[in-house]
């Protein structure tokens, strides 16, 4: 079981991809957990996290999150630009699972 | 224009990590983010009592009701200094892992030790809604960052009064804010007894005169509003959520400014009501997208990002045009459109034409048009249909020139294949 969580500003456009996603996840039958929430509603504590997707919009801050979550063994990376804005889902999921592997 | 691009790279890209990374500005964002229920709840109940059709505003002032129905905005948005006192405070000691519910107490203690009440001839003791409202919201933002820090730095320090072993944790935890509420409640105290000695009484009233007016005078200047909202575009244009780092900044004023407006004190229509009342023009880029251009890309994205822009969520049009780094969307996405559709809307306002915005607070993902209907303001709803093709020819020059490029490229990958 992997956990994923995807976060941007206000968890509007997140939450769109984070469907896209799940939908992928259900095709191809594999066992992952995809969450998305506002950047300041996420708290590792309460959720669990293998890797952190951060919305293109906020990538500009990708130093701070990762300085924030890395030490606690999250891997925090920002979603490409262009899936994002096509909400390619299934993409997405492939290239996060790639990176736990 | 490369180097042009790069070099305000350079410069927004670091300022607007600080401006966001800021603790201080992060917790008075997400503290205003969390009351937005507050507020939203207060405006509800503000459009139902103001509704314009006088049938029904009638039946209300005939039936003694208005005062009844309007008791949920004067509780909330009435006293949004009081609800921001506390959230702030919590929002950052929260995200320093502290004692965050008892460092908004403390806040709320501090803020209500400089807020000065009265004794009226019955020895009551009263407090006037009026600095606790819009009028007291920058009193409210900075004594809740101050006690915040004040909370953080004595909880670090373990200034704490210890318990013996077999305390139960519970009782610890109530002594736990001692210190902190001790030594706020004496630093402001001391503010309270200073500023009462001065010609302004009230720290509330200094502020106010020399903080919060001027800031309102910016931010709600024809010019202020305008650089703000192209500010917006600008950082969105590098990809950065402009809202995110302009609003951390902006968003005490322009909230402040609508709550000002409801309360009959000021008559300035730029505020986050207008600007969620002019919108992103999502809309009309994804009609541009779907109708009029030719490319697959675009066409295909005009698809993906219908749904989307209906709530006014711009994110799938931003990055999968994409309008980040691209030349041509420069001029329609930072420029001429926020400007001409700002001014388009402030013309409807000014000219009369267009009924003032209450500064009731409706949510940003209500699409265009019902927007205009829930603020009770039919004209305001004509004038947000008109804006549609209004920015749909402005978007459209650019729209074409780039689809051109990509219908180019896609040609000669089909015949390469």
């Amino acid at each position: 079981m992997k956990n994923i969580t995807l976060i941007c500003a206000m968890g509007m456009s997140t939450s769109m991809l984070m469907k896209k996603m799940q939908e992928a996840a259900k095709v191809k039958q594999l066992d992952v957990n995809i969450a998305a929430m506002a950047e300041s509603s996420f708290d590792p504590g309460k959720m669990q996290t293998d890797i952190l997707l951060l919305g293109p919009q906020i990538s500009f801050r990708l130093d701070e999150i990762k300085r924030k979550y890395e030490p606690m063994g999250i891997k925090v990376v920002s979603v490409n630009m262009a899936d994002y804005g096509m909400m390619r889902g299934d993409k997405v999921l492939e290239d996060a699972l790639a990176l736990l592997n | 224009m490369d180097k042009l691009t790069k070099a305000l790279e350079k410069v927004l890209m670091p300022i607007s990590a600080k401006i966001s990374g800021n603790k201080s500005l992060q917790a008075v964002a997400k503290g205003f983010i969390s009351i937005l229920t507050v507020t939203l709840v207060g405006s509800i109940f503000y459009l139902i009592g103001n509704f314009p059709v006088p049938a029904w505003t009638n039946f209300l002032t005939n039936a003694g009701l208005t005062n009844y129905i309007l008791i949920p905005y004067n509780v909330t948005i009435g006293l949004l200094a009081v609800y921001t006192a506390f959230t702030i405070s919590y929002a950052y000691v929260t995200a320093e892992k502290g004692d965050a519910f008892s460092a908004g107490i403390v806040s709320l203690i501090s803020f209500f030790i400089v807020t000065p009440f009265v004794t009226n001839e019955n020895g009551e003791l009263l407090y006037n809604f009026n600095w606790l409202g819009s009028k007291g919201l920058f009193v409210a933002i900075i004594v809740a960052v101050i006690v915040a820090k004040i909370c953080v730095f004595i909880e670090k320090k373990g200034w704490t009064i210890k318990m013996p072993e077999g305390v139960p944790p519970y009782v610890g935890k109530a002594f736990a804010c001692l210190a902190p509420g001790f030594v706020c409640s004496l630093l402001f105290g001391i503010v309270a007894y200073v500023f009462a000695l001065t010609s302004f009484g009230s720290v509330h009233q200094f502020i106010f005169n020399y903080l919060q007016i001027p800031l309102y005078a910016l931010g709600g200047s024809l010019i202020g509003y305008l650089l703000g909202q192209v500010l917006i575009q600008l950082l969105w244009w590098f990809g950065i959520h402009g809202f995110n780092v302009v609003g951390s900044v902006m968003m005490p004023i322009w909230l402040g400014i609508d709550a000002a407006r409801l309360a009959g004190e000021s008559s300035s229509p730029f505020g986050m009501s207008m600007m969620t009342a002019v919108g992103q023009s999502t809309v009309s880029v994804v009609i541009v997208l779907m109708f009029f251009c030719k490319s697959k890309q675009l066409k295909q994205l005009g698809k993906v990002a219908a749904p989307a822009a209906v709530f006014n969520i711009g994110e799938p049009v931003v990055f999968g045009v994409p309008n980040v780094l691209n030349p041509y969307m420069f001029i329609p996405t930072v420029i001429l459109v926020p400007l001409v559709t700002n001014l388009f809307f402030y013309f409807g306002f000014a000219s009369g034409i267009v009924p003032p915005l209450s500064g009731a607070q409706v949510s940003m993902q209500v699409p265009v048009v019902l927007y205009g209907l829930v603020q009770g303001n039919w004209i305001l709803a004509l004038w947000q249909l008109l804006a549609i093709p209004l920015a749909v020819v402005l978007f459209m020059p650019f729209y074409k020139m780039y689809d051109k490029t990509l219908v180019d490229r896609e040609q000669e990958t089909e015949s390469g294949e």
